[in-house]
């Protein structure tokens, strides 16, 4: 488990909406997060190896030696966070499960859950990174 | 939006999809995974090209939930990455009304298709229809 903090920053946040599809998105300094906003959390994950590093390899591992793949994402809101705000994220591993493939083989699913809180400790954004990858290739 | 079981909300989310925005997404995420802006790199492990982030094509179908459910209508967005979406697909997505709950709140699935009629994501939703 790991803890840094995630300042969401209105500038950040219009460069978002533009990627996803808003290309004309305005600056505004009291914005709301847009739906999938909380993933940009990961610049500020020390531990993020999906960015040039110092301290490690680029490019990071390929799949076909164990990473596997992103196959889904569930975001849970208890409120949406606005420009200004300086959220707490804790990352954690969550539920691991199996399933048969269409090819046959088993796949192995990871959950990692990503908490995030406001200043007051209260609760803003759960966020889950569901992983897979095939059984045979996770190396325990 | 009409908040009954059945109704459905369709929305070109995306219109010839360019490598341009697939790097624009990767700086304003931060994942700098070279399979979505390096083309050497995608196709020697096999892919016939660069392909989107899963959460691109995620972030682009938001646009049709913020439509139907307001900036803060949404309580919760599920979705499942099941194709690769590549440079010039135009994504279609279709929420469809499942539910609704005495207290107001309307469940959606979600479905993105691409060009072809291919399905590449599969969710679901919840939250308060934005007033119309």
């Amino acid at each position: 488990m790991r803890s840094f903090e995630f300042p969401i920053e209105a500038g950040h946040i219009q460069e978002f909406k533009r990627a996803v599809g808003d290309h004309d998105a305005a600056f505004d300094p009291d914005v709301a997060a847009p739906p999938t906003f909380m993933v940009a959390a990961d610049r500020y994950d020390p531990d993020y190896d999906r960015r040039l590093r110092s301290d490690r390899e680029w490019p990071p591992v390929a799949p076909e030696t164990g990473s596997g793949f992103h196959a889904g994402m569930v975001f849970e809101y208890h409120r949406h966070p606005r420009a200004g705000e300086v959220l707490t994220a804790t990352v954690a591993d969550g539920e691991e499960w199996t399933k048969q493939g269409r090819r046959g083989g088993d796949l192995r699913f990871r959950e990692i859950v990503t908490t995030f809180v406001d200043a007051d400790g209260e609760p803003c954004v759960t966020a889950r990174w569901i992983n897979v990858r095939a059984a045979n290739e996770v190396r325990e | 939006m009409r908040p009954e079981v059945g109704a459905v909300h369709r929305q070109v989310v995306a219109e010839g999809l360019t490598r341009t925005q697939l790097v624009a997404y990767a700086g304003a995420s931060g994942d700098f995974h070279p399979f979505h802006h390096d083309e050497i790199y995608a196709t020697s492990h096999g892919f016939d090209q660069l392909f989107a982030h899963g959460m691109l094509t995620m972030g682009i179908t938001g646009q049709a939930l913020v439509a139907v459910f307001g900036d803060e209508g949404l309580q919760r967005y599920g979705a499942d990455f099941l194709k690769p979406v590549w440079p010039g697909d135009t994504l279609t997505t279709e929420l469809t009304v499942t539910a609704v709950t005495d207290d107001g709140t309307v469940e959606v699935g979600i479905s993105t298709t691409d060009q072809h009629g291919t399905q590449v994501l599969r969710g679901t939703a919840a939250g308060r229809l934005a007033a119309e």
